[in-house]
């Protein structure tokens, strides 16, 4: 058997943490390679349920790139991609899904290197815990059932 | 659905890294895909011929195209798409250069990214929408606030071109705080000679309007298509019967303080603000006026002969149609009496500004320099860096003191030839090509005793009444302690009064340092984050003359740019879209959107955007409980297709 290597899928931005990634190729810096990336406008667009989606389609983690607070292009998407994190960790928690798995960070356009950091870090906390199971998520689709709202579960077809 | 892919080498960028031929092979037999083609370099001239040609023989319904960043060619490949005849947003890049083969360190496993990667597109680009490219019509119109240096500028530069402008100033009259001094660095010019030039043009234009008394109330709508509605105070003369005869002042019998020359003369209630203001037209200040006090008084209206005198002037709010706004509110002097053991207030404690008054030949003691008993000074103490660089007050260089003070050292030696001159400062700040020569100028004079101190904490002035003296501990906790019958200070410039006001009704932000966010410090000073509004001036941060001409010239050219007569703005093709059926009307999206894009619509009962100001950024999409609002290039079911292929092996 090939050794675990997590799959990580980012929500980045276009403007700030996208930017970031495609800089870390043009320094020809590593990602880890199970790091993929959905391209978003603004952090503000993620949706919870779309972080839901993507740890019960097989990743073993997910992490929301915006811009610095203040840095947003669109002024204030980070602070509410922000708000919405606080809520969906609330909810990941009732889920049993431990914290390492989903993660907010800011990088700016110029911080490829520390973009490199913090998923190396990401990568090396998912390899200690292991794949993800998806046991919880069943329970959060119920969930989601009785609260009748996409904001926190799957996503609308 | 007809999909195509297109497998870009890069030269050997991706070709290298990536095995494209067993990408080709895996990709051809995905879904929908009719054809996978390869090629050495698809954004050369030939490669995209090839892209259109291949969309064209395969009559494709959407492409993929893999390869660079679409940060880098998204747009090449839109336009290629729409001259192979395909609405340019049925085209989604995977990116297999910067995020792929660059960062790859295991071949193995960047073989596996590359295939979930390409998946993911050919999934998601099924459920894109064709995006129409609308266009408005644009007003090129402007709004320029504020007729100081930059805002002069401004207005005249695109008043001379034709446009029309509205020069909005709230003052009574125009030409900022510059052209109330009597000389100005480096090369000790009269302000209001080099001004009353330009006030001249902007006063005599025909599609130039100049509102004095008047601030900005309230802005709507986006570039191309502002409303905004300005207040007008009364000024209680009518400005097109007044010949500015002066006929009124002198049968006035009230006299007060005039805050415009820091009270240091007085003024009548019916009066302007100093000698040889423009427009040369009073003002009734109705505070003071007894005919507002409830008297009988209508002695100017009296004199005046050519019944100009209307005192039934009410305030007015007036509307305008403009395509582009430019803020040029300028600065306000920081308050010294912040720092009360500095004694401004007091009699013979004045700051640079109030100086440059008592130095005009315009001002109250006709260019004289006079303690207030009438003394001339024979010891003179500058005090700089007042609430400048200090963490409690203003932490930023405001720039502009060292350079005023020295030129108004250089006015004294000559106005005073008894006097001694100490000057009380830091360091010097003496950039650009001729500060330091201000400076060198003083190498051999006597006249002028420097301290140059460590900090400017601890100075104090103490005493009055002819017995003022300015002291400060040393380094070695000695101190010293000289005599003065006059003190300057130089206080820090700060943002000017009523900006957290303007920045609230524009939706623009402020800095930490409390002046105008620009759209970006190093590239865009003279930008906003808000499409069609400018900044020109100390609004921006602390200027000189020299530079708030240029930003003001700046601010034209933007324009002039950016809001073409007769062009149509394009609009955001991918913004976001409210179906109505599905909209609950909760209106939790309308107080998030950051462009004030989205409203609710009382007689549909839902919310509705307005494409003129939407930005696309999704907040709302991602916000809605019903998924009634959407991003169009990013709606929820693209992303879920995306996202059930790149979690995959
Ligand atoms: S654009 Fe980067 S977080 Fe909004």
């Amino acid at each position: 058997m090939t050794e675990f290597e997590p799959k990580i899928i980012g929500f980045l931005c276009n403007f700030c943490s996208y930017a970031a990634a495609d800089g870390a190729g043009s320094q020809r810096l590593h990602l880890p390679e199970g790091f993929r990336v959905v391209r978003v406008m603004c952090s503000g667009r993620v949706e919870p349920a779309w972080v839901l989606q993507a740890l019960r389609e097989g990743a073993d983690g997910v992490v929301i790139l915006g811009c610095h607070p203040g840095d947003c292009h669109y002024r204030e998407g980070n602070f509410q991609a922000r708000k919405r994190f606080q809520i969906l960790s609330r909810l990941l928690s009732d889920l049993g899904v431990e914290k390492e798995r989903v993660r907010l960070v800011w990088v700016s356009a110029t911080e490829a290197a520390r973009l490199e950091k913090v998923l190396q870090e990401v990568r090396a906390d998912l390899k200690l815990l292991g794949p993800f199971t998806r046991k919880g998520l069943k329970a959060g689709q119920r969930k989601e059932a009785e609260h009748g709202g996409k904001t926190t579960g799957c996503p609308r077809d | 659905m007809r999909i195509g892919i297109f497998l870009c080498e890069c030269g050997p960028n991706i070709s290298e890294v990536i095995d494209l031929n067993s990408l080709q092979s895996f990709a051809a037999a995905l879904p929908g895909v009719v054809m996978v083609e390869k090629y050495p370099l698809y954004c050369s001239p030939d490669g995209q011929e090839k892209v259109v040609q291949g969309i064209r023989d395969n009559r494709l319904e959407r492409v993929v195209f893999a390869g660079c960043s679409p940060r880098e060619h998204e747009e090449t490949f839109r336009r290629v798409l729409t001259r192979a005849g395909l609405n340019p947003y049925l085209l989604q890049i995977v990116n297999l250069r910067e995020q792929c083969a660059w960062v790859a360190s295991d071949p193995a496993r960047t073989g596996v990214k590359a295939r979930a990667l390409l998946r993911a597109a050919v999934r998601r680009v099924e459920f894109h929408l064709p995006l129409e490219q609308k266009e408005i019509p644009a007003v090129p119109d402007v709004l320029v606030l504020g007729a100081g240096v930059a805002g002069l500028q401004t207005a005249r530069l695109l008043a001379a071109k034709g446009r029309k402008v509205t020069l909005v100033e709230k003052q009574p009259s125009i030409g900022g705080k510059v052209v109330l001094f009597e000389e100005v660095f480096p090369g000790l010019e009269c302000a209001s000679c080099l001004l009353e030039p330009w006030m001249d043009e902007v006063l005599h234009r025909e599609n130039l309007e100049v509102m004095t008394l008047s601030t900005l109330e309230e802005v709507k709508g986006s570039l191309g298509n502002f409303i905004v509605k300005i207040k007008k105070q009364p000024r209680f003369i009518d400005e097109t019967k007044c010949l500015g005869c002066a006929a009124c002042y002198d049968p006035c019998t009230v006299e007060v303080p005039n805050e415009y020359e820091g009270g240091k003369s007085r003024r009548k209630a019916v009066f302007v603000p100093y000698v040889g203001s423009l427009p040369n037209i009073p003002s009734i200040d109705r505070k003071n006026c007894l005919h507002f006090r409830g008297q009988e008084c209508n002695l100017c209206r009296e004199v005046c002969p050519f019944g100009a005198i209307d005192f039934s002037q009410k305030e007015e709010i007036v509307e305008r149609r403009v395509g582009a706004i430019v803020l040029a509110t300028g600065y306000s002097l920081w308050d010294c009496r912040k720092m009360p053991e500095l004694g401004y207030g007091r009699e013979d404690i004045l700051t640079g500004f109030d100086l440059e008054r008592l130095n005009s030949a315009t001002g109250p003691t006709g260019g004289q320099i006079r303690c207030a008993d009438g003394r001339a000074p024979g010891s003179v103490v500058f005090i700089l860096c007042v609430g400048s660089r200090d963490p409690e007050h203003r932490s930023y260089c405001s720039k502009v003191c060292c350079l005023y003070s020295l030129k108004q050292i250089h006015s004294l030696l000559k106005k005073l030839p008894e006097a001694t001159i100490h000057v009380v400062f830091r360091d010097w700040c003496l950039p650009g090509k001729s500060g330091q020569e201000l400076r060198d100028g003083f190498n051999n004079e006597k006249r002028v005793v420097w301290h140059r101190l460590e900090g400017m904490k601890g100075i104090r002035v103490e005493g009055g009444n002819r017995q003022i003296k300015v002291a400060w501990p040393g380094p070695d906790r000695t101190g010293s302690v000289v005599p003065a019958d006059l003190v300057i200070l130089a206080p820090a410039l700060e943002p000017p009064a009523g900006l957290p006001e303007l920045a609230r009704m524009l939706n623009l932000k402020l800095k930490p340092d409390g002046y105008m966010q620009e759209e970006s410090e190093k590239l865009a000073p003279g930008a906003t984050t808000l499409k069609g509004v400018y900044l020109a001036g100390c609004v921006q941060g602390p200027k000189d003359m020299q530079e708030s001409a240029q930003q003001g010239a700046a601010a034209a050219g933007l324009i002039f740019s950016g809001l073409i007569p007769g062009e149509r703005l394009r609009l955001e093709p991918a913004s976001a879209l409210v179906a109505e059926e599905r909209c609950g009307g909760c209106r939790l999206c309308i107080s998030l959107c950051p462009y004030r894009a989205l409203s609710f619509s009382p007689e549909k009962g839902v919310t509705v955007v307005d494409e003129a100001l939407c930005q696309g950024c999704g907040v709302c999409a991602a916000t809605c409980p019903s998924g009634a609002a959407e991003a169009r290039q990013f709606t929820s079911r693209q992303i879920a297709a995306e996202l059930e292929e790149l979690a995959g092996d």
